[in-house]
This record gives structure tokens, C-alpha cells and sequence, in this order.
């Protein structure tokens, strides 16, 4: 499931690098901070990036799921800090949503 | 006044004052038909200043029984469709004595014993000795607001104008719902000035587009996003609609683009702004040009004036008050909140940019829906979409988009093409977060969009 959640960001960042002059490396992503003082989006960019994430999980496990959410926001470590802690993020999410044996 | 209405419909005598389902009724047919209910009503022990409902949509039977009831001061509740919501609501509010069914039969109901005294302000109605007419507001959350009108304010003001000759006559679809204001108005301009009034079944476009080519309607009151789905749908080139002279369109904001889109598609057609709610009733309006989404309200009897960007009105047709939220009826002062934000012009000419309720706020940057829509529709993909905001815990609101696009487009290919369209025509924080794709874009039973509020949005 791991896989298939990074692949979907990946694709997320490859897709807004098309539109982007500054590109995102994906060289290190699970390291990459998303938002914060070495954050790569601005919040109303982090917000589209994420609902491009919702959608792309959705059409991979069709479960919905809200990314930009209070619980996010308020979780003692961001999962914004990295891409690898949204993919934790994503996969405790989908867990709850009862996708786990997808 | 009552006199002076019925002395008109028996002038008018065999001029047609309605197609119902193909029939031609004249006006003396009207006149048989209202007394005739009046002895229906009558017999039921309908007393005035009773309030009775009326079921019904518009046909000769529900007219009929409408104009019966204003005879004989009675307080009319006109409901196309009874649902338990809107019948406990009125029933609370209005203590309705009467149920009338106006379908091909008549049938009268006794729902309640008369009471001590009329409910709430309807006394008003009382001590004027005049006939009301209550609307029930199209709120999406919560219960309908019920609004009480005085009908003989209503009447009296349509009454003003005087009747057409034969030569002139107009003719006249009436789109717009019969227990709505904009119905109610456009029937009685129709009526009582000797005009022609077409009666649909069903409100999609081909049933209408049909009735305009059969009847060689004239005026076609109307609301934009109906324009848009018979422009959509190409039934302006399926049926001839070459007698229209004048199209009318309200309810909601128009955007720049789509009346672009409707001269191009009507470019024989007049085409007006009106501007009405149901508490102030409809305004007289003169727009800039049929091009132009800038209008005047041209009527003696309404005032105007905007405060923090919000139009406020204060008419002579206006209502009495809400009988179920007292603390939203209109001021000491009578200044009633429309809810559309306007902008107006150096020459006092107004535009609506959308409703108070609908703005988004993206990190305290704010967006109305329709500016964006306007943009969009300028897109050769995109045949229709609706803006609306969601919540979300980063930036307290997003900017969401439904597109319908032109033929077969996969939602990763209209979010491209939404991104790449918008990237230097509007600020970021406008360019929506999520866009998804539709098969059509939902509309109200009164024509109009319905767009998610930012509350609503989930996150």
C-alpha cells in the first residue's frame, strides 16, 4: 500500500512541476518537507497538492478521504512535514476507512 | 379594486387569457371559471381572511382559485408541491383553515376549526381588510421562511398599468413557478392587462422550446442558467423560436460570458435584467443594452441603496414581515437586506456580483463564485460549471469547481486545462484546488444552480 500512495504522490508532483518554473525534486522525496520553514508549498498551493492526492487515492482505493483536514493540522507532527509522514498519514486514514486489505 | 379587476377580465371577454394543456380559455371562460369556484368555496364555509392553501400549478383550476380567493379576501398559500416540511411549517405558522387541490377536479378540505383570532401578523391583513398571499422562501438549509404579502398591494400595483389593446397583445410563457414571486408577478402583469398566458406541464427545455413555436410566444421570462441549458442542449436550432422578442431573465446573476453566449445564439432578441425578491417583489428594470449585465431599477414605487457593498431595497410592494423569523423582518425603517453584493456606476447603473452568502474566503482573500464562472465559460472546453468554496483546516476555504466539459474529457485532462486556462487570467488564490468533472451541472426546481455553500463544505 506504500507504494501505491507514493507513486500517487509522485505523480501529484510530477504533474504540478509541468505548471511550476521552480521544480520539486522527487530525488529524495520521502525527505521532502511539503509545508513549514522548508516547505516546497505555499498553504494555498499545499491545499491544491492535496486534494490532487485525495483524488488520486481515490481512484486507486476508492475510499475518500480529507487530507486538509482539522486532525492533520492538529496532529503533534505534521504530517506535511515530509512526504514520508504523509504516507503514514494517508495509510492510518485509509486503515480507519476500512481499506486495509486493498 | 376587486371590482375593477373582474370589470377588465369581462372587457378582455373573448381575447384567450390562457393555453392550458392546449385548450384556449378566454376571459369570460376566467370569469365562469372564478365564480363558479367562489360557489365551491362558498359551500365549504371559506370565510374571509380565512388562510387557505392552494395545491395546484399553474392551470385554469389553481388561477381560477387564486384570483377566487383575493375576491374574497382570503389569504392565499400557493404550493406546487406538498411536502411534509413546508405543510408543518405553514400550518404552524399560518394556522391554514382550508386545503384546496386544484387539479382537474376542485377539492376542498376543512384541515382546522377557525380559531380564536388570525395567526400573527395576518391581523394586519384584518384590520385592512385586504387579501394576503404568503411565499415560502427557497432556503437549502433549515425551514422555508414564511413570508406574508398584502395581495391587494400586489394587485393594486399591476392594476396601475393600463390594459393592452387586441393589436399589441402580449404573450407570455410563464416559466417561472407559481408559488413564486416571480410567477405570481409575471401572471398578474399578464392578466390583468388583457395578455395571453402559456401554461407548461413540465419545465425542461424541449417542453418549452416547443410551446414558444407553437404558441409564437413573445416574452419569455426566464433565469440564466435555464438560457444556458437550452443553448446547451441546441433546442433553439431544433424548434423555431423566431417570434420572440423579448427574453427576461432574473432569480440569479447572469455572468458576462453566458449573455454573451445568448446574443450570439438570439441576436434578433431584446433581452432584460430583472431584479425582484420575494420580499420586495419584482422591480421595474431598464438594462444598459441586451449585451449588458449593468441594469437601473426604473420604478417609482422602489427604492434603493447600497451599504458595505449589499443592496438594500424598500418598495411598496413589500412584504409585511416573516411569520416565522421575526428577527429578520424588515426594520422601523422598512431598508430590506437583499443579499447581492452590487456594484454601481458613476451613471447609477448596478451590477450583481453574487450573493453575500456565497463568497469564498481563501485565507482572507475573497472570491464570488460567478466571476470566476464567467471566466471559465470562456473556455471552448467548458460548456457549463458551478464555483463554490469548501472548508478545510489550512486555509479555512478552498476554491472548488464542477465542470461540465465539451464532449468526452478525462478529469486529469480538464484540471490541465482548467489550470493552464485560468494561469494569467485571475490571481492565485483563485485558481481552484479541486475540480472535478460532472455530467451535468444541478439545477432547482426554480431554475437556478445549486451551489454548495462554504459552510456546507466538509474537512
Amino acid at each position: 500500500m506504500k507504494d501505491q500512495i507514493l507513486k500517487i504522490i509522485i505523480d501529484a508532483i510530477d504533474d504540478i512541476n509541468t505548471m511550476r518554473e521552480e521544480k520539486i525534486s522527487t530525488e529524495n522525496v520521502l525527505d521532502l518537507c511539503l509545508y513549514g520553514n522548508d516547505g516546497v508549498f505555499e498553504s494555498m498551493y499545499l491545499v491544491a497538492f492535496l486534494s490532487q492526492v485525495e483524488e488520486g487515492v481515490e481512484d486507486e482505493f476508492e475510499v475518500e478521504v480529507t487530507l486538509a483536514s482539522e486532525k492533520a493540522v492538529s496532529l503533534r507532527v505534521s504530517p506535511f512535514s515530509s512526504v514520508r509522514r504523509l504516507v503514514a498519514f494517508i495509510e492510518e486514514e485509509l486503515r480507519l476507512a476500512g481499506a486495509g486489505a486493498a | 379594486m376587486r371590482n375593477e379587476l373582474v370589470r377588465r377580465f369581462e372587457d378582455f371577454g373573448t381575447r384567450a387569457a390562457m393555453f392550458d394543456r392546449e385548450v384556449s380559455f378566454t376571459y369570460e371562460d376566467l370569469v365562469d371559471r372564478i365564480r363558479y369556484t367562489q360557489i365551491v368555496l362558498d359551500k365549504h364555509g371559506v370565510a374571509p381572511h380565512d388562510v387557505v392553501i392552494v395545491n395546484g400549478n399553474y392551470s385554469l383550476s389553481a388561477i381560477s382559485t387564486l384570483l377566487a380567493l383575493f375576491l374574497n379576501k382570503n389569504v392565499v398559500v400557493p404550493l406546487v408541491t406538498l411536502n411534509d416540511r413546508e405543510l408543518a411549517t405553514v400550518t404552524e405558522h399560518c394556522r391554514p383553515r382550508f386545503l384546496v387541490t386544484a387539479g382537474d377536479e376542485l377539492a376542498v378540505e376543512e384541515i382546522a376549526a377557525p380559531g380564536p383570532g388570525p395567526a400573527g401578523m395576518i391581523g394586519h391583513l384584518v384590520d385592512e381588510d385586504a387579501a394576503g398571499l404568503v411565499l415560502l422562501s427557497s432556503g437549502s438549509t433549515g425551514a422555508p421562511k414564511v413570508i406574508l404579502h398584502n395581495l391587494d398591494t400586489l394587485v393594486g400595483e399591476k392594476l396601475e398599468t393600463r390594459p393592452r389593446g387586441r393589436a399589441s397583445r402580449l404573450n407570455i410563457l410563464m416559466v417561472l413557478m407559481f408559488d413564486h414571486i416571480g410567477g405570481i408577478n409575471s401572471l398578474l402583469s399578464t392578466l390583468l392587462v388583457g395578455g395571453t398566458a402559456v401554461l407548461p406541464r413540465k419545465r425542461v427545455p424541449e417542453e418549452l422550446c416547443a410551446l414558444i413555436e407553437r404558441h409564437r410566444i413573445r416574452v419569455l421570462p426566464t433565469s440564466p442558467t435555464f438560457l444556458n441549458l437550452i443553448i446547451m442542449g441546441g433546442y433553439h436550432r431544433e424548434y423555431d423560436l423566431s417570434s420572440l422578442r423579448l427574453i427576461t431573465y432574473g432569480t440569479e446573476p447572469m455572468s458576462d460570458e453566458l449573455l454573451r453566449r445568448i446574443n450570439r445564439n438570439f441576436p434578433e432578441v431584446r433581452l432584460l435584467q430583472t431584479f425582484g425578491t420575494s420580499e420586495t417583489g419584482i422591480a421595474r428594470t431598464t438594462s444598459e443594452s441586451s449585451s449588458s449585465t449593468y441594469f437601473k431599477i426604473s420604478d417609482n414605487n422602489v427604492e434603493y441603496r447600497i451599504v458595505d457593498g449589499e443592496l438594500q431595497l424598500r418598495s411598496r410592494t413589500q412584504f409585511l414581515g416573516y411569520m416565522n423569523y421575526a428577527d429578520d423582518s424588515p426594520s422601523e425603517d422598512r431598508w430590506f437586506r437583499t443579499g447581492d453584493l452590487v456594484e454601481e456606476t458613476d451613471d447609477g447603473f448596478l451590477r450583481v456580483m453574487g450573493r453575500a452568502k456565497e463568497v469564498i474566503n481563501v485565507g482572507g482573500e475573497k472570491l464570488l463564485p460567478l466571476e470566476l464562472e464567467s471566466v471559465l465559460l470562456g473556455s471552448p472546453l467548458i460548456e457549463d460549471c458551478i464555483v463554490y468554496g469548501k472548508a478545510n483546516a489550512i486555509t479555512g476555504q478552498t476554491v472548488c469547481v464542477d465542470v461540465k466539459p465539451k464532449g468526452e474529457l478525462t478529469r486529469a485532462a480538464v484540471r490541465k486545462h482548467v489550470l493552464e486556462f485560468l494561469a494569467d487570467k485571475v490571481e492565485p488564490f483563485k485558481i481552484p484546488s479541486k475540480i472535478s468533472v460532472v455530467d451535468r451541472v444541478e439545477v432547482s426546481e426554480r431554475l437556478k444552480k445549486v451551489r454548495a455553500l462554504p459552510r456546507d463544505g466538509g474537512g
